[in-house]
């Protein structure tokens, strides 16, 4: 058993070393875990186990089937490792175990076992896959999201309405989402309304949305889209039908006129500043369709494909360097603003409400 | 201790298979995904309706399909398979010894090679000064690409013939060692195999 | 015994450079590949380690996101090509020879062209830092990021050449290694008693020639819409952009296999070795990593669930998919089996096969989950699919093939890696590597997307996130450790005379490293453990044999007179030739002209050299 002992023969300083550093480090990385999982739970708006509507629960139950399964056989089988190992483990003058090369029950056994686990699965899922492609009904509130670098256009067709980064849809009525998108591959995706669905240039896919609950919901692109893919977001709002029909007519309207002689100098900005060219604020400008519609812009919550608030701060940060807050950003001024231009901007853009 | 040497082409194989052979033939296995792929990606160029629609000019699928010269290319098609009639022949010939009479089927496979060539040659300049073009639309690209493909493999085929015909002036495929005829063989008897399929999907259905 | 066995250490790897230039020793070629694909591994680490820097705390802003975009594209493009597959082709060609009783491979000079293809290859695509700056959109390459009007500088050209390069190195590699299984076997090595190694060799062979040609068009394709205006990928000329995903995946699903098989091919021979058994059910073992091969290329739609193709595609893609478990958990229960009832020594090659294993089974469960499209649609695209693939391809890939280089590393070099250093890495990679990707599972499922260079604040993400950033650095310290490890070990390692394991497959019966020619005498085989057999009598008994079994050691002044094919330096030339014309296609046709010129002339001068 030369072989063997030569294994077993290790030099005892390095050895020595190396085994105290294990003990260190193991406890280290033990405490600092410990100390991070503490630390961890906290709010995640963007979850997917908070589902709302009935296909998210769908996926969401799923999900908790598979984990618990998985669960099961992940302690089984390394369990069964485990115990295999420590069981097993060579003994000072063993002698050679008993040479199996194998056993066809029990590999039939072991066949049949995953293959039972996967056909259950299957089973499982197969009706969750085709009621999740439902066609939305004829009177679903049809929406057109329309993905661009790097924020979302949402259309109402039937209802005239053009905005962008928040999505509102009365509770209680199904939704037809019709996803296209204007230049790259993005994703559509709010994890608690269902799962995700791309946006790919040149198709134009459908999916149906029924909200159950009232509330704002976090999305967010989910398909690498280029530069500024992580700053591509958006909510959905969900709102009482009274609300919904009353928020979809005051968007329908032209832009509050500004009243303050600062929102006044701000709206004669539009032009020389460069900010018609890309955005319509109908009512005063209508050739720019490359940015967001911004008519009512103030009475969206948030700016920069929301990532940043509809605050005062917010906006004047923005307007001072867009490429800066958002790298790759397609909005480029033509020249730097003065502080007086971002003032008069900023109190402009807050006031169309 | 004497071994006897070569590790590699003297000695037996496992299989008994010369290994050039076994690699050809997985060369060729890898080449029928190249084209399966290709012929793929033509198949589904021609259903994809949004790219008809979008095709500039009349060149939609099937107007592009109707530009093709039938008459021509069932011509340059027959050709091209009796040439792999002629490679048999050329093998043939080498294997008994008549290196003359294998000498001259390779180079009648060269011209009957050469004479597809051209045939697709002609084609392409025809469909050139008729406006179609690779990045004119679907058809274009997927016509070019996957004809020009295989017509590319045709002329490397004409090429290693070429070689083939050279070598056996320096004395090689003298003896029971025919390999570079058959696998130059191989090959082309594959690069034909591929063009039925080609030529039926593109040009008859 | 110890001083015999040093006296009679081959000089295998003696001679110049210039003689390992023009090697086309399999085993010289073995060790360029090791040293190539853990450089690049070494970048591909350095290149995740920045990416977790970015990522540790919210709204950071270290890198910039181009860089970041460059960094987790090359950090893809890197470990798959550059890293993993060229260190599971070094085991290739360290062991296939050894382990059917060859002198060589098939072609000793087509492989020498591998490597310098994939050396030459994996070099190119790296210029693109420093010319004009790397592709940034991901190892993917998802069209239209990837067309001319989104990527206008020459960044997805390095990487479209690149890609074809190398796979010309990986395809002519494959024919080489299927042919050498094939045909170069010692008698009585019948398919049924080669190692299991050698088996998923083989079954990788088939899954690069058959899946490699498909991305090799789609990669022409993308070319031919950049650089001839076509538009295969693009809808303004009536084009699909999925087409791309179709074709890349229907490559990339069995690409997933290709990096896996040969890490299961290591753990099925390091397994036996230390539980003193047989692997247990050799043959379902063989059979399944075939029926996941097979299956592999009928799975890959299920990257593309969030496509949209239809509930019916949606399904048969789901039922395959789940189906590959099946072949998967079959080859852990034989695994577990094999360890059940042994002799169970836990030295370093088995804890990390061991630990394979165990984080393996992970990576498939989770796998399964990603299988359900519901479920799929949820958390595609999110860092629990992140975490997902690295606990296939890390706990399982990188984990089995550290488990061979522990294993192997005497064999090639003829010294033992400190085994106490050696257990030090393992459980500082061990412990890293769960902190590092265990909470990314989290993350996915508080719907954290892949590819973010930066998350707001107000997300709940960042505790995760901090955990992942000092799992990646305990990750990137054991491995520093390894470095040092395996330098020293190399300059003053113990001696490890040729069986230092017990081992009992062939390459256990030589010296080492193994003399030029490999075996004196080519053996005949009757067992699927021959040196097993041959030192402890079918394993019927415990009796030990102390002399290894094959003659080398016996005529070490004595060299057998064995031709062994010579050096050339025409394969260097060759695949020099092919990257500077791919380098002329980018930069000046100047290039284009030499590069077709060098390989053109080197092209004859390889087949006027007589062979041999």
């Amino acid at each position: 058993m030369r072989a063997l002992m030569h294994g077993t023969h290790l030099r005892p300083s390095a050895t020595g070393a190396a085994q105290r550093l294990l003990r260190r480090a193991s406890l280290g990385a033990a405490l600092l875990l410990a100390a991070l999982v503490l630390t961890a739970c906290g709010v995640t708006p963007q979850t997917i186990l908070h589902p709302t509507t009935e296909a998210a629960r769908a996926s969401h139950w799923l999900f908790l089937v598979v984990f618990w399964a998985g669960l099961a056989v992940f302690v089984v089988v390394e369990g069964a490792l485990l115990y295999a190992i420590f069981r097993y483990r060579r003994r000072r003058g063993d002698a050679l175990p008993a040479q199996t090369h194998g056993n066809l029950k029990l590999e039939i056994g072991w066949t049949i076992a995953p293959t039972v686990l996967v056909v259950l699965l299957a089973a499982l899922t197969v009706p969750v896959i085709f009621a999740n492609a439902q066609q939305p009904e004829d009177d679903a509130i049809r929406v057109e999201a329309i993905g661009h670098q790097w924020w979302f256009e949402f259309r109402y067709p039937d209802l005239g309405v053009v905005t962008a980064n928040e999505l509102h849809l009365p509770v209680g009525r199904p939704a037809a989402i019709i996803i296209k998108s204007e230049d790259v591959l993005h994703s559509f995706w709010v994890p608690a309304l269902r799962g995700k669905l791309d946006m790919v240039p040149g198709r134009t896919s459908v999916f149906r949305i029924f909200p159950e609950q009232t509330g704002t919901f976090p999305g967010q692109c989910a398909e690498f889209c280029g530069t500024a893919h992580a700053l591509m977001r958006f909510t959905v709002v969900v709102e009482e039908p009274e609300e919904f029909d009353a928020w979809a007519a005051h968007q329908l309207t032209e832009r509050v006129p500004p009243t303050s002689e600062l929102a006044q100098a701000g709206e004669a900005l539009l032009t020389p500043a460069g900010c018609a060219l890309c955005h319509t604020i109908r009512g005063v400008t209508e050739i720019g369709t490359i940015g967001p519609d911004l008519t009512h812009v103030g009475s969206r919550a948030h700016i920069a494909a929301n990532t940043m608030g509809m605050t005062r701060a917010d906006l004047e940060h923005w307007l001072r360097d867009p490429t800066g807050m958002k790298p790759g950003n397609l909005m480029i001024l033509p020249r730097e603003l003065t502080d007086d231009e971002i003032d008069a901007l900023t109190e402009y853009l807050m006031g169309l409400k | 201790m004497t071994v006897d040497a070569h590790a590699h082409e003297e000695h037996p194989t496992s299989t008994g298979l010369d290994s050039r052979k076994v690699a050809m033939w997985a060369f060729l296995g890898s080449e029928t995904m190249f084209f399966g792929s290709l012929i793929l990606v033509m198949l589904i160029n021609k259903h994809n309706t949004l790219g008809v629609m979008l095709g500039h000019g009349d060149h939609t699928f099937e107007a592009g399909q109707g530009m093709l010269d039938l008459v021509l290319t069932s011509f340059t098609t027959f050709v091209l398979l009796t040439s792999s009639l002629a490679m048999v022949l050329a093998l043939a010939a080498f294997r008994n010894r008549s290196i003359n009479w294998g000498r001259f089927w390779l180079m009648v496979v060269v011209a009957f090679g050469a004479i597809f060539l051209g045939g697709q040659v002609y084609e392409f300049t025809a469909f050139v000064r008729e406006g179609l073009t690779p990045s004119t639309n679907l058809f274009g690209a997927s016509f070019y690409m996957l004809v020009g493909f295989h017509g590319a493999h045709v002329a490397i085929g004409i090429l290693w013939l070429l070689a083939v015909v050279y070598y056996s002036y320096r004395g090689r495929y003298q003896g029971a060692d025919t390999w570079g005829v058959e696998m130059v063989g191989l090959y082309w008897h594959f690069v034909d195999l591929v063009w039925v399929a080609i030529f039926t999907l593109i040009y008859l259905i | 015994m110890a001083t015999t066995t040093v006296s009679v250490r081959p000089n295998t790897y003696a001679g110049t450079a210039w003689s390992w230039i023009t090697t086309v020793d399999h085993k010289r070629i073995a060790v360029l590949y090791f040293v190539t694909s853990l450089a690049f591994f070494a970048l591909g680490g350095a290149e995740a380690l920045l990416i977790r820097l970015q990522l540790s705390r919210p709204e950071l802003d270290l890198v910039h996101p181009d860089r970041f975009a460059e960094l987790f594209t090359m950090h893809g493009t890197t470990m798959v090509f550059l890293a993993l597959m060229p260190l599971s082709a070094a085991f290739f060609n360290l062991l296939v020879p050894l382990m059917i009783g060859a002198r060589d491979v098939a072609f000793p000079r087509l492989n020498a062209l591998s490597y310098w293809v994939y050396l030459f290859g994996g070099i190119f695509l790296n210029i693109s830092f420093i010319a004009g700056g790397a592709p940034a959109m991901g190892w993917f390459g998802y069209a239209p990021l990837t067309a001319t009007e989104f990527a206008d500088t020459h960044a997805v050209d390095f990487w479209a050449f690149g890609l074809q390069i190398l796979g010309v190195s990986s395809i002519l590699a494959s024919i080489n290694f299927i042919v050498t299984i094939i045909n170069m076997r010692a008698p009585g090595m019948t398919f049924n008693r080669m190692p299991m190694f050698v088996w998923m060799t083989l079954i990788t062979g088939f899954l690069i020639i058959f899946a490699f040609p498909v991305i090799t068009i789609g990669l022409v394709l993308l070319l031919f819409d950049r650089y001839l205006g076509t538009s295969f990928f693009l809808y303004q000329g009536g084009g699909d952009p999925v087409l791309w995903q179709h074709l890349f995946w229907v490559f990339g699903h069995p690409e997933v296999y290709i990096l896996i098989l040969p890490a299961m091919g290591i753990v099925s021979d390091v397994l036996p070795t230390f539980s003193r058994k047989p692997l247990f059910g050799y043959a379902v073992v063989a059979y399944s990593g075939a029926a996941i091969a097979l299956v592999g290329f009928g799975v890959w739609t299920h990257h593309m669930f969030t496509v949209g193709l239809g509930p019916v595609a949606d399904t048969a893609f789901a039922i395959s998919t789940m189906a590959v478990a099946v072949p998967t958990g079959v080859k852990i229960f034989n695994w577990i089996a094999t360890l059940w009832g042994g002799s169970i020594s836990l030295r370093t090659p088995m804890l990390f096969a061991i630990g394979f294993i165990a984080m393996f089974i992970l990576g498939g469960l989770t796998g399964v989950s990603l299988g359900s499209p519901p479920v799929d649609t949820q958390v595609q695209d999110t860092y629990y699919v992140v975490a997902h693939l690295h606990y296939v391809l890390f706990g399982g890939t990188i984990f089995g093939l550290f488990a061979g280089i522990y294993f192997w590393f005497p064999k090639m070099t003829g010294r033992m890696l400190n085994e106490g250093w050696g257990k030090v890495h393992f459980w500082l990679m061990m412990i890293g590597f769960n902190l590092a990707f265990g909470p990314q599972h989290q993350l996915g499922i508080d719907g954290m997307p892949r590819r973010i260079h930066t998350y707001g604040a107000d997300m709940g993400w960042d505790a995760w996130n901090l955990m992942s950033t000092v799992g990646a650095w305990l990750i990137g310290l054991s491995m520093l450790i390894f470095a040092i490890n395996a330098i020293r070990s190399l300059r003053s390692g113990r001696d490890s005379g040729p069986d230092p394991w017990d081992g009992g497959t062939l390459e256990w019966s030589m010296s080492s490293p193994p003399p030029v020619y490999n075996f004196a005498e080519v053996p005949v085989v009757d067992d699927r453990y021959p040196v097993w057999k041959e030192k402890h009598g079918g394993g019927h008994t415990g009796a030990a044999v102390a002399e290894p079994p094959a003659a080398e050691t016996a005529h070490d002044d004595d060299e057998p007179h064995i031709h062994m094919p010579n050096p050339s330096y025409w394969p260097v030339l060759v695949a020099a030739g092919m990257v500077i014309t791919a380098c002329g296609l980018i930069f000046h046709q100047v290039f284009l002209l030499i590069g077709a010129l060098i390989f053109g002339i080197s092209l004859i001068g390889w087949i006027e050299e007589p062979p041999g």
